[in-house]
């Protein structure tokens, strides 16, 4: 019995998962080279060679000046950066788990030249070809400074780092800012939409279709794998077009997200969309620690209203009741407070109204009515302490 | 009556005495030191100080100096012998020398791992040093991680979590691999068999990816008392390793006792049940206010056990809580709190499998009984361990089930208490383990077309698995392409990598109560079996086999269910044969399909047969190595001209192999079966075999046919000293499974098994008593 017979035994009897998931047939690679229906170019590099091809459209993404992004892209006080800077990015990988043994085999890059935005797709025709497409990707990212990606921060970004660091090249990315619009996109349109999936925040926020031809996500690494073993290369034009329209997408979601920041410096007014809208605004003023500003707009998405009684209500409540407390808004506080516990909010209502009437609004009888409905027995005593004290009059010398 | 009177009183006990095989009186021994080695850095020679710590023992000293000189080596050491300043020693001395060095700590168990955590901890506190230990396993917080990765000097983790968590995302782990210096791994003879075979080959791939980094680390490993502990040292990490003897601690005195309940049914030679007579003696120790921790062999006797106790300590006024239960499967939380309680005192006594047989922390008790024998001497060393603190006397009692390997250590006592004949077997290139973690390995990093792994070319497994499409090879190198996570489907503990999920339906929406692998599912999981868990019964209303989901509900009954698994051998192919005397040796790789097809109901207390039932599952179908025994031809005609009879001899001589071979191999006897066929289709002769029950076999077969004289020999001079008449469990199995002349004929068979001399006939005549 020879060795690839007893393996496939042992193997079978063991109930072992079949080995065949997805693999690579034979061992030849793409042996026939690269198709010349991908229009892919040679890039010569120190590292070996890279294969990509370019493309250009007019007319999509953001204004030449970006707004100041805290708040939506980065924790820290954005540089003052122009679009310019900026370079989009998405890979094309053998599969999701991550973990080094997964393969970026298409790198897609962005940016703009003046109006045009110059798209240009590295692509990895064999394992172990990696490093004329890292060295391509460090060279031609090298005069940005920000990177934004769609959940790169947790998937690409560290693929294209373990992928360097397998190949013992620095990371081509390393000094760059990175902007995922996914946290962006959860934050600003996460409870209108269904899901922050990519697609789904192109299509109800930037009114982009993917339209015909488009190749479903989790079909990709076969497609690439099926090209590797048996060169059947049909479907990778699918997949360069796939990558390329994320591209096209990143630039359209990039450029709601500004127009996102810049409400922020206009009045607080109510407009469509709303209380979504303002509520989304006034979260993202909070994190930019623009307290005022959070409130009038926490204001306008309270004026607007969610459907009573649902969890967005309440969750809308208690965000405004923390917003006005951070922007010391006392009295919008007060009637947000009574209007809730009028409503039949529950016990948080009363504790929030009880601590505003203790500490802010000096009023302790009422602070004292709101602890005990919300059950607070170590505030009541201290309250009731505290109403004793000022209800003893004075004893002074001579009475 | 304290434990010491105890003592004397059962000395003094004719009818306690009558079923003592040996009471052996281990006396106490002084401490060995030697002073610190002039290597050893100056703070840490402080710190030590300062915890009271002016010398050390010997092999404390002999392991510090090993490290110093660039050395990988083994420890082998009883427990608490102060094994763990034999590795925290050379680390923190690396570490204080060069604050860039790391190391890695392997423990078997996520609950050891955590334990031993503590320890350097506390040594590193009384340093003051900047040195950062963490445990990383599955419940180390996300947020935690990172951190983890970059800042940890010593991190704490199990084989499970470096194969899945670690290895896979190795270059998260740069600072970690790139200054690695030492790799602890403790409890060495744990891996052994399949875990073993599968551990060695996470340890390769530890070190293919550390050299990656341009690191290679020095190994420690620590052992229980083996016979192999260099050999299995080496096998398990690659590398060549020193050994440390003469071990230094001291210890007090401690009286061993072999216990061999009586004999109750001559006819049938069964002894009086294990369980019954340990809750006897248990019960005895309970009123002498001892702490105590009482071993057994399986979850459910743990469960019995705890089930008497609870009473019985009622009676002299030990409440519920001061009597516990310890064993897999109940949650972390439960088990944190008993090992606290047996620290501090508040729990009297705990029922446990061996998962407290590692070194947990749960400080030093007075009493150990042993419901049965650990399986290996080793973890009846380590058990008895539990007993014994440095001052008072402790008291270990072995009670012998009726099993063969039981009935030979409590009947050859001298086995036990010389030098340990055990040897520790694993099989890192076993084919299935292997391929398993040359994908693992391929995922982690490419493999070079001229790369060895394991000492030797594998080309031939992955070209295998290049045809399979999991791998693609290019530009000299073998890539992973597969879109899988391989080490997600290897299970380092089993072989198959299925579980069963327990769900207690009587809980508001079905709560999970415990886990168990898909072979003793079919066993105790089964449906109307009876399941005990937490001393609680449960009734199993169905087992959903395609889900994987056994549905459960507490009960109160009186009996218990045990089910029987029925199995059929086929052979496939001979690997290697041998002459032997007029018969045949041979290895090679054997097929077997096995069912669980009925299972018994047995009353609680009285242990009687009250019913039974069918049980309706699939057959497992399992690849494994086997050693087989061609008996010659003539055979049965010599055995019917002595009026016994060749299937008799056979099953008898299966049964007293299958029992006495484990013991020489250090196998679980679960993990090796032996069955016999009058004529086997493959030979066409009467055959008898020994095979590995795991898929692949991980190395037992192999050592037996290289071993089938000296196991022979021990299993002669065991069934020439076994009391009973005609054959009984303790060698070849009771008359009514194995036949009136069974032990006649298996003596004679085995007086032939010793390559065809002259003294046979006589060497039989002896055997048959």
């Amino acid at each position: 019995m020879d060795l690839r017979g007893r393996l496939a035994r042992l193997e079978r009897s063991a109930g072992r998962p079949a080995a065949t998931r997805g693999g690579v047939a034979g061992t030849t690679g793409a042996g026939g080279g690269l198709p010349a229906e991908l229009g892919l170019r040679e890039a010569s590099t120190p590292a070996g060679p890279c294969w990509y091809r370019e493309w250009r459209e007019a007319g999509c993404g953001p204004g030449e000046e970006l707004p100041d992004l805290r708040g939506i892209v980065t924790h820290r006080q954005a540089r003052a950066i122009a679009r310019a800077d900026v370079l989009l990015l998405d890979t094309e990988t053998t599969g999701l788990v991550g973990g080094t043994g997964t393969l970026a085999f298409l790198v897609g890059v962005g940016w703009w030249e003046g109006p045009d935005l110059v798209v240009r797709q590295l692509f990895l025709p064999a394992p172990g070809r990696e490093e004329g497409l890292l060295a391509a990707l460090a060279e031609w990212a090298a005069p940005f400074r920000a990177v934004v990606t769609y959940n790169g921060a947790s998937f690409d970004l560290p693929l294209l780092r373990t992928r360097a660091l397998l190949n013992r090249r620095g990371d081509p990315l390393a000094h760059l800012d990175s902007w995922d619009l996914l946290p962006a996109a959860r934050r600003l349109w996460g409870r209108a939409l269904a899901d922050c999936r990519q697609q789904t925040v192109e299509c109800g926020v930037c009114g982009l279709a993917r339209g015909e031809g488009d190749i479903e996500g989790a079909r990709i690494p076969e497609v690439w794998r099926t090209w590797l073993g048996e060169g059947d290369a049909s479907d990778l034009l699918c997949v360069l077009r796939h990558n390329q329209r994320d591209l096209r997408g990143l630039a359209a979601i990039l450029d709601r997200a500004c127009a996102a920041r810049e409400e922020l410096d206009r009045p607080a007014v109510a407009g469509p969309g709303d209380p979504l809208r303002a509520w989304a605004l006034a979260r993202v003023a909070s994190r930019r620690r623009e307290h005022a500003t959070a409130a009038d707009w926490i204001g306008v998405a309270l004026a607007a209203g969610a459907e009573p009684g649902t969890q967005d209500a309440r969750r809308l409540a208690r965000e405004a009741a923390l917003l006005l407390k951070r922007a010391g808004r006392w009295t919008e506080l007060e009637r947000l407070l009574v209007s809730q516990i009028d409503a039949g909010a529950g016990a948080w209502a009363h504790r929030e109204a009880a601590i505003l009437y203790e500490r802010r609004l000096r009023r302790l009888e009422r602070a004292l009515v709101h602890a005990g409905l919300a059950a607070e027995p170590a505030r009541v005593e201290r309250l009731r302490r505290r109403l004793a004290r000022t209800a003893t009059p004075r004893r002074t010398e001579g009475t | 009556m304290n434990l010491t009177q105890l003592l004397d009183q059962l000395k003094a006990d004719e009818r306690f005495l009558r079923h003592v095989t040996r009471w052996e009186v281990i006396p106490p021994q002084p401490a060995r030191t030697a002073p610190f080695p002039a290597s050893l850095e100056p703070r840490l020679r402080e710190a030590l100080r300062r915890r009271g710590v002016d010398e050390l023992y010997t092999h404390q000293a002999a392991a510090v100096a090993l490290a110093a000189a660039g050395r990988s080596f083994v420890v082998p050491t009883p427990t608490a012998s102060g094994k763990t300043l034999c590795y925290n020693l050379p680390v923190l001395d690396a570490i204080l020398r060069d604050p860039q060095a790391r190391a890695l700590y392997l423990f078997p168990t996520k609950a050891l791992a955590q334990d031993q955590m503590h320890e350097v901890h506390g040594l590193v506190t009384e340093l003051g040093a900047d040195i950062r230990t963490f445990t990383f396993d599955g419940d180390t917080p996300e947020t935690a991680r990172r951190a983890i990765r970059s800042s940890g000097h010593i991190v704490v983790t199990n084989p499970d979590m470096l194969h899945q968590g670690i290895l896979p995302h190795h270059t998260l782990w740069v600072k970690l691999f790139e200054n690695l210096r030492f790799v602890v791994v403790d409890e060495v003879h744990q891996y052994r068999g399949v875990f073993g075979s599968h551990v060695a080959n996470v340890l390769r791939r530890l070190r293919r990816v550390a050299r990656f980094y341009g690191a290679d680390p020095q190994f420690i490993c620590c052992s229980a008392t083996i016979a192999n502990p260099l050999e299995l040292a080496e096998r398990l990490t690659g590398r060549e390793m020193a050994e440390v003897g003469d071990n230094g601690a001291p210890r007090g005195l401690k009286h061993f006792i072999f216990y061999n309940p009586p004999v109750v049914n001559r006819e049938l030679g069964i002894r009086a049940s294990t369980i019954k007579t340990t809750r006897a003696i248990a019960e005895r120790f309970l009123g002498t206010g001892a702490q105590m921790i009482v071993f057994a062999r399986s979850r459910m006797r743990v469960e019995l056990l705890l089930t008497y106790l609870e009473k019985a300590g009622r009676r002299v006024g030990i409440r519920g809580g001061e009597v516990r239960g310890y064993r897999g499967g109940y949650l972390p939380g439960e088990r944190r709190a008993i090992e606290q309680g047996l620290r501090d005192g508040s729990v009297k006594a705990v029922v446990s499998t061996n998962a407290l047989e590692l070194g947990i922390d749960i400080g030093r008790l007075d009493v150990c009984v042993m419901a049965g024998y650990a399986g290996t001497v080793a973890a009846t060393w380590q058990q008895a361990g539990r007993a014994g603190r440095r001052q008072n006397v402790s008291a270990v009692v072995l009670v012998a089930s009726s099993s063969p390997a039981d009935q030979y250590i409590v009947t050859n006592p001298d086995f036990f208490f010389g030098r340990s004949p055990e040897h520790a077997t694993l099989d890192p290139d076993n084919l299935i383990v292997q391929m398993s973690h040359l994908k693992c390995a391929a995922f982690e990093l490419p493999f070079r077309e001229d790369e060895d792994y394991g000492g030797r070319r594998v080309t031939e497994i992955l070209d295998y698995l290049c045809d399979n499409r999991v791998l693609h090879r290019a530009e000299g190198r073998y890539h992973w392409m597969a879109d899988t996570y391989p080490a997600e489907d290897v299970s380092l503990r089993s072989a198959a990598p299925d579980n069963v999920v327990i769900i207690d339906d009587s809980r508001p929406g079905g709560l999970v109560i415990g886990e168990m692998d898909l072979f003793s599912a079919q066993e105790m999981l089964h449906d109307d079996a009876i399941y005990i868990h937490g001393a609680q019964q449960h009734h199993v209303d169905r087992l959903d086999w395609e889900r994987r989901e056994a549905h459960v509900q507490p009960v109160r009954v009186d009996y218990y269910t045990d089910a029987q698994r029925k199995s059929e051998l086929k052979t496939l192919t001979a690997d290697e044969q041998k002459a032997h005397g007029e018969g045949a040796l041979a290895v090679g790789e054997i097929g077997l399909v096995s069912k669980v097809t009925v299972y018994k109901k047995i009353k609680l207390g009285t242990h009687e047969n009250v019913g039974a039932g069918r049980v309706h599952l699939p057959e497992m179908e399992m690849h494994t190595t086997g050693f087989w025994w061609e008996v010659p031809e003539s055979a049965a005609a010599a055995l019917a001209s002595r009026g016994l009879d060749l299937g008799d001899a056979l099953k008898g001589l299966a049964h007293l192999l299958g029992c006495v071979a484990p013991v020489f191999i250090m196998a679980d006897s679960a993990d090796l079966h032996a069955t016999a066929m009058i004529r086997s289709p493959f030979t066409g002769r009467p055959t008898l075999y020994l095979y590995d029950s795991v898929p692949g076999g991980v190395g037992y077969a192999r050592r037996i046919y290289e071993q089938f004289d000296e196991i022979c020999r021990a299993a002669r001079s065991h069934l020439a000293g076994c009391p009973c008449g005609h054959g009984c469990p303790a060698c070849v199995g009771a008359t009514v499974d194995s036949g009136d002349t069974a032990r006649a004929g298996a003596a004679w068979l085995l007086a032939r098994a010793g390559a065809g001399d002259a003294d046979a006939d006589a060497r039989a005549t002896a055997a048959e008593g």
